[in-house]
């Protein structure tokens, strides 16, 4: 007898109740499965050739050696060897670990500030709002574009309205203690906006009338921000956090408008190296392999949030 | 009152900030009606002397924009059209069928939104070769031809529909794909625009595949091509920023246009996440 209690019953399940299953009811089963498998075909066909079949190959091509030119050659881990000796490579996760380390909890306590001063009644609200999602919705390309000429040493706006407060012309791009600080700023400039959005929606989670009862007890708004919204919003917190590790481990557009991964290396991050070393150079079976890296690194940086982090997360 | 005052002051951080925010997007426009010799003058001028558009003629002239623009239109549209087809099907058969392995395609789908795009860079490539689509629409078009994304939004309202009337149509005899044309999408049309807004977007702003899979100039999409624009004129000031106006403005356009829904919509599948 099949009685499934995970999912409600339909008015299938019904007519096999007590009588296992007729012909027809099997032969609508049958139909059931196909028409359903078919539906989802067009993505499952994708997702095998462009994801499923595509990473097996990346697997493969890692292990060899190929440049397109000349016929490729195994050469079993070689590349991953080359790749642990490779000063480049090394270079490139720390580049982009420093990226990502004050990247994303600057955005994520910006965005969180932000959307706690937006979560009140004002009148502006919705246009505030529209505002500062505007950057986000606008391309990495045309919005680096932009900035590169801001950043200009000698006619950049930004270093006209820091000589407002005394600060020298800067090369904010051309010089390799100033580049990766740069490219960070238009990085949280670009993605506050969707962390202010996520954030706006978690605030909704949060009944009034903690803050009520706390403004009674002579609480602040420091304090109920302190003690009351920072973990309720735990769960969003979380979850923007492994959304902003996950993007800023991927960091590829701002770099390939901005500075093409120099000065000297200082924003050669992954995602650039790896493009420069398959487009560049040609060398796709070392960049597969620095693919995989890559991608174990995003996984790795994933699971151990999810390990560690979500035991901070206060449920209500 | 308490509570004016702090509104006083989240007025005014909320100016300063907007301004910020704003303000590159304003030097991009007002830049780009500059005289050229105007851009390079220190300090730097915050409205042109008199604007000019001669930027645009000459960016617009300079690079075959006209082509750029139209390719990315022929992607957007072919994979806004996939998406929302495609999309609705899949959809459709997670919320409201049962069939075997259903939940476990699901959570597969879902699981390949967090493969970062950059490590399909390399095998996509040659894979797109060996199909000898280097170069072609096709390119272009087919890998991204359903997206997930949009599935999950869809699937997520379809869920909110009702079994009732999905048992009401059985009984009147109506079969699974005209319920899901005659019933369904008249149902699901806010979120379906919401999906053709996101894959708009998304096609205008995309940038890895379209430079992987293309290198002819006649087949270049925007962003490449301002890409392109830049290594080119990188100092030309001026025409750059007319340039990159054209490609953005579309953007800013459509998204004041119909930015609740769109806000809506990543709120929605953030809050589900």
């Amino acid at each position: 007898m099949m009685l499934k209690a995970k999912t409600p019953m339909t008015l299938e399940d019904r007519g096999t109740l007590n009588r296992g299953m007729s012909a027809v009811a099997k032969r609508q089963r049958f139909i059931e499965t196909f028409t359903g498998w078919l539906y989802i075909s067009p993505p499952t066909i994708l997702f095998l050739v462009f994801g499923v079949f595509s990473l097996g190959f990346s697997i493969f091509l890692s292990f060899n050696r190929w440049s397109i030119l000349r016929p490729m050659k195994f050469v079993g881990l070689e590349n991953y060897a080359y790749l642990l000796r490779d000063p480049i490579f090394w270079n490139s996760l720390k580049v982009t670990s420093y990226f990502a380390v004050v990247a994303v909890p600057v955005t994520i306590a910006l965005g969180m500030v932000i959307a706690f001063l937006l979560n009140r009644d004002i009148k502006a609200r919705a246009f505030y709002r529209l505002m500062v999602y505007l950057p986000v919705v606008t391309s990495m390309i045309s919005v680096g574009i932009v900035w590169r000429m801001l950043y200009d040493p000698e006619v950049g706006l930004l270093n006209y309205l820091l000589s407002f407060v005394g600060m020298p012309k800067q090369n904010w791009l051309g010089d390799p203690k100033l580049a990766m600080p740069s490219l960070i700023v238009v990085s949280v400039w670009k993605d506050l906006g969707f962390n202010v959005i996520i954030f706006l929606a978690g605030l909704q989670g949060i009944s009034r009338t903690y803050y009520d009862a706390a403004a009674i007890d002579g609480a602040n708004i420091l304090r109920q921000f302190r003690h009351i919204t920072v973990p309720l919003l735990s769960p969003t917190t979380f979850l923007l956090f492994i959304l902003n590790t996950i993007s800023a481990f991927r960091v590829f557009g701002s770099v390939f408008v901005m500075t093409k991964g120099e000065p000297l290396h200082a924003t050669n991050v992954i995602s650039y190296a790896i493009y420069a070393t398959a487009f560049g150079d040609l060398q796709f079976g070392y960049a597969a392999a620095w693919s995989w890296v890559l991608f174990f690194i995003i996984f790795i940086l994933t699971m151990l949030n999810f390990r560690f982090g979500e035991r901070k997360v206060h449920y209500q | 009152m308490r509570t004016r005052r702090l509104n006083l002051v989240v007025h005014i951080v909320m100016i300063l900030l907007l301004l910020g925010m704003n303000l590159p997007f304003f030097w991009m426009v007002s830049t780009s009606l500059k005289a050229p010799k105007e851009v390079f003058t220190y300090p730097p001028k915050w409205f042109p002397e008199t604007p000019i558009l001669e930027n645009y003629i000459n960016a617009w002239n300079a690079v075959p924009f006209a082509r750029y623009i139209f390719n990315t239109l022929v992607v957007a549209l072919a994979k806004m059209s996939g998406h929302v087809f495609f999309g609705i099907l899949a959809a459709y058969a997670f919320a409201k069928m049962r069939f075997r392995g259903a939940k476990f395609m699901f959570y597969l789908f879902l699981s390949t939104m967090m493969i970062p795009g950059e490590v399909n860079m390399v095998p996509g490539f040659i894979i797109i070769r060996a199909f000898g689509w280097i170069d072609t629409y096709r390119a272009l078009i087919i890998p991204g031809l359903t997206d997930v994304f949009a599935i999950f939004l869809l699937r997520q309202f379809f869920l909110s529909i009702p079994r009732d009337l999905d048992d009401a149509a059985k009984i009147d005899g109506c079969g699974r794909f005209r319920y899901v044309v005659q019933v369904i999408v008249p149902l699901s049309k806010p979120v379906i625009f919401t999906v053709i807004l996101f894959s708009f977007l998304a096609t205008w702003n995309d940038f890895l595949g379209p430079l992987i899979y293309t290198n002819s100039e006649s087949m270049r999409v925007v962003q490449v091509g301002i890409a392109v624009f830049q290594t080119k004129f990188a100092y030309d000031y001026a025409e750059l920023m007319a340039a990159t106006t054209m490609v953005t403005l579309p953007v800013i356009i459509v998204f004041l246009f119909v930015q609740r829904h769109f806000i809506e919509g990543i709120t929605m599948s953030g809050m589900k996440a």
